[in-house]
């Protein structure tokens, strides 16, 4: 006599070499043990599975016999040979007799993932230096560490109907507005997708507008997500991704760093203006640059014309081309570098530092005004990595604008864009938040351009029922 | 909507834009300086033009750019720029012409027609500087002035400079001519300028200032005693002034002016107009030759001859310029903003003109400098106690 759920699990899962079967006579038949060779902790198996059921072999005539035996913590008793293949697929021993129909499966799994590191996004000098893995357990863990509190929800799916991915929709009960939770948790159980392998699988769910701006956050330090949860955010965690989702999102998040939260505030002020201002350069001074060298000449201060003037003397290139020439390369090399080893890849700065500057510069390819604009537009554009794609693109745009209709286009182009990032929303909030928007908590933010104490800054920014 | 609001916004944009062109900064040829003189022909006028032209020697090092004299001989006030635009390889733009200069001749004979050509060309702007070039106008073509090539840009900032530091000119502004000739009989003083050498060096000389009354030249101030006429006008930023020291025979002490204000009050009578001009400054000692010693009678003695020093001089400016029929201190204007009935038919006649001078020396500062001041002194030594 044979059990339905092996028989079902051997047909199905033929073709896959990694499976493994152990079968052992027991008094009423024959146990067998299924599991994945490469994704069970050996020791676990034979420690906590099938030692106590070597042991106690003459007594093993039930499931709930079996189940009482095994000393693994999770066990559940399966009824369906579905739930068994899915278990199994998860790193679960799967246990079949030919006396019951039931199997009983095992958490025995041990999924190879790489120990608790530092982030390379969002590094800090002074604060939690512990970054998320690929293993959605750790990380779970990282934030129960955290965040002892009974409110705290973790809510699992799984996703993928080809992949199966475990994803867990994290929330705190109570802080988080209830609309909120209920539109995370429904857009995820209803997310139809053969594949979920990263976060951005799931966060593209949830981008309605076609924009440049990220309307979902993305972190990879459990302090920034717990903290994120205490505002009232919902979070959303994928198997195999180190970087965590974060819902809603808002624009000025963009030009804050956890560091923020953990140094003297009065810095972090200036620092924040700091960025706030490179973002508005690099986002302007190539355009505002070309508008006014090309069309508003009158507008120059008369030393700085000159100047402009004689350096571009000689440069074969109108001024748009020679700009967008310069943004190009300056692009492909950054690119570049960012692929390569890093070895190879400070060579390649330097390389493109010569040829970009000094060497253009000689070679009279381009003026000594453009390289010093391009060189102020690349270090901005770095200060905040989190807008360096919108950036890039922006730039151009207004470069391009700018070189049509001189300064009249370099103001629509802000006005359009500033019309744009206000019509965008994340999960139904406003995405220029707390800019722009009226009622309880427009006026209130203790934590836009500068930073308020931290006791002082608000927990409720979303409107949750209470305070955590 | 949307769509058409967008379409609406670059269409207005677009209208917009069609004033400009696009012309790279390299391409253009800017104007620093015009100097008009009277041409050989009658009617006709000698316009000469300074140019920046962009040059780099085909590296990065040198990127001071070339100056370029263009000249127009015996031409109308239209033909000039256009015989210009015929010279130039390159596209003209006057938004960076600092100075705007006529020769004395040519101011004698009136600036109406080149102030008002210039100041309709689009790109020209109304805030270039007016000055008379008191010197042959092949000069402005020779002039090599140590540190900076162009003229117009040497001149608009030696007069910057020597308006706020010894107040001997004023600027005047294409604008300001503009809005002066508006007013009948009011005059303003432009800035004459001249180049002399000193050993081998050019430099520029401002020696006086020209009397401009409805865009004619009719008369000049010397630049010793323009500084007078700037206490008069209320436009003194800083002045040097040379008086007795009292302390030592036959030598001299310079005063600063530090501040100074003056009030016009008009008090109308039955047969004329009491004009009263009072100025008062605060004022430093500068330098001194000889010893000097401090003292309440030596400060009081020198604050009594900067009153008496100043009055004399203003009331000598006065009387020569009234006996040759012009109002140089802009009293006509000043009475009739306030007193518009008053009849000003041979209004010199009916003014009785007085200046008071009040001079107050101080020293650098409370602590270091002297102090003379009795208020000053109690609250010091209550300090002290």
């Amino acid at each position: 006599m044979s059990n339905p759920i092996l028989d079902v699990i051997e047909k199905t899962l033929s073709e896959t070499s990694d499976v493994q079967y152990k079968s052992i006579p027991i008094s009423r038949g024959t146990l067998t043990i299924v599991f994945i060779n490469n994704i069970v902790e050996k020791r676990l198996l034979s420690f906590h599975l099938l030692e106590p059921l070597l042991h106690t072999l003459k007594s093993l005539d039930s499931m709930e016999a079996i189940q009482d035996v095994i000393c693994t913590p999770v066990t559940e008793i399966l009824n369906t040979p579905e739930e068994a293949i899915e278990k199994l697929l998860s790193g679960y021993a799967v246990i079949t007799t030919d006396f019951d129909p039931r199997a009983l499966c095992c958490d025995v799994s041990d999924y190879s993932s790489r120990n608790v590191q530092k982030p390379d996004t969002d590094p800090v000098i002074k604060g939690p230096q512990e970054g998320f893995t690929e293993s959605i357990e750790n990380n779970l863990s990282l934030i129960r560490k955290r965040i002892r509190n009974k409110d705290l929800i973790i809510k699992m799916f799984t996703l993928g109907t080809s992949s199966q991915t475990p994803v867990a929709v994290i929330y705190l009960q109570g802080a988080a507005p209830e609309k909120l939770v209920e539109h995370v948790l429904n857009k995820v159980s209803q997310l139809k997708t053969n594949v979920v392998l990263e976060t951005n699988y799931i966060e593209e769910e949830f981008k309605e507008r076609i924009t440049l701006f990220d309307t979902v956050g993305n972190h990879e330090k459990p302090d920034v997500i717990c903290a994120n949860l205490f505002e009232g955010r919902v979070a959303i965690m994928v198997e195999g991704s180190p970087s965590v989702a974060v819902l809603p999102y808002f624009f000025m998040e963009n030009f804050q760093s956890p560091d923020d939260y953990y140094t003297n505030r009065y810095v972090v002020a200036a620092m924040r203006i700091f960025r706030y201002f490179s973002f508005v350069v690099s986002i302007l001074l190539p355009a505002f640059y070309v508008a006014l060298t090309t069309y508003h000449h009158s507008l120059v201060p008369m030393v700085f014309l000159f100047k402009l003037a004689s350096a571009r003397a000689g440069v074969p290139f109108p001024s748009i081309a020679e700009i967008l020439l310069m943004i190009l390369f300056l692009e492909l090399s950054r690119e570049a570098g960012r692929r390569l080893p890093k070895s190879i890849g400070t060579t390649l700065s330097l390389v493109s530092t010569l040829i970009l500057g000094e060497t253009a510069l000689k070679a009279g390819l381009a003026s000594g005004g453009t390289i010093v604009i391009v060189g102020i537009y690349a270090v901005t554009t770095l200060i905040n990595p989190k807008l360096v794609g919108p950036t890039i693109i922006l730039s151009v745009i207004n470069v391009i604008l700018s070189s049509i209709f001189g300064l009249h286009g370099f103001y629509l182009f802000f006005i359009m864009m500033i019309a744009h990032l206000a019509s965008l929303d994340s999960c139904g909030y406003p995405y220029l938040y707390p800019m722009g928007t009226i009622g309880q908590n427009s006026s209130n933010s203790k934590d836009l351009l500068v930073r308020g104490k931290l006791k002082e800054i608000s927990y409720n920014t979303l409107g949750g029922k209470k305070k955590p | 909507m949307k769509r058409l609001m967008s379409l609406l916004l670059v269409a207005c944009i677009s209208l917009s834009t069609t004033a400009c062109e696009y012309r790279d900064i390299d391409k253009i040829l800017f104007i620093t300086a015009i100097l008009v003189d009277v041409g050989d022909k009658e009617g006709t006028y000698d316009v000469y033009f300074e140019a920046f032209r962009p040059s780099s020697s085909g590296g990065a090092v040198d990127q001071a750019g070339d100056r370029l004299i263009y000249g127009v001989t015996d031409v109308n006030v239209m033909e000039a720029t256009d015989l210009l635009n015929n010279y130039a390889n390159l596209t003209l733009k006057f938004s960076q012409t600092k100075m705007l200069l006529f020769t004395r001749r040519a101011a004698e004979l009136g600036l109406e027609k080149h102030i008002n050509l210039w100041h309709h060309a689009n790109d020209f702007t109304v805030r270039t500087y007016i000055a008379i070039w008191d010197a042959d106008p092949k000069k402005f073509e020779e002039v090599q002035l140590e540190g900076e090539k162009h003229l117009g840009i040497y001149l608009r900032t030696h007069i910057d400079n020597t308006e706020a530091s010894t107040s001997h000119i004023k600027v005047v502004t294409m604008i300001d001519i503009m809005n002066a000739s508006a007013i009948e009989g009011k005059i303003l003083p432009i800035p004459m300028v001249k180049p002399i050498e000193k050993g081998k060096a050019q430099i520029i000389d401002f020696p006086g200032v020209a009397l401009v009354r409805q865009y004619k030249m009719v008369g000049e101030i010397p630049s010793d005693k323009s500084n007078y006429l700037m206490y008069m006008l209320d436009h003194v930023r800083s002045d040097f002034i040379g008086i007795k020291n009292p302390s030592a025979e036959d030598a001299e002490t310079v005063i600063v002016t530090m501040k100074s204000k003056t009030k016009t009050i008009l008090s109308p009578s039955q047969d004329g107009m009491k004009v009263r001009k009072i100025v008062q400054a605060k004022a430093m000692l500068y330098g001194t030759q000889d010893k000097f010693i401090p003292s309440r009678e030596a400060i009081a003695d020198m604050e009594k001859q900067l009153n008496q020093e100043l009055k004399e001089q203003c009331m000598d400016l006065y009387e020569t310029y009234t006996s040759m029929g012009l109002d140089i201190f802009n009293l006509g204007e000043s009475i009739y903003r306030r007193y518009p009935w008053f009849d000003q038919t041979d209004l010199f006649t009916k003014i009785d003109f007085s200046v008071e001078a009040h001079f107050e020396i101080q020293g650098s500062n409370y602590k270091l400098g002297f102090n003379l001041n009795p208020v000053n002194e109690s609250h010091q030594s209550k300090k002290r106690r």
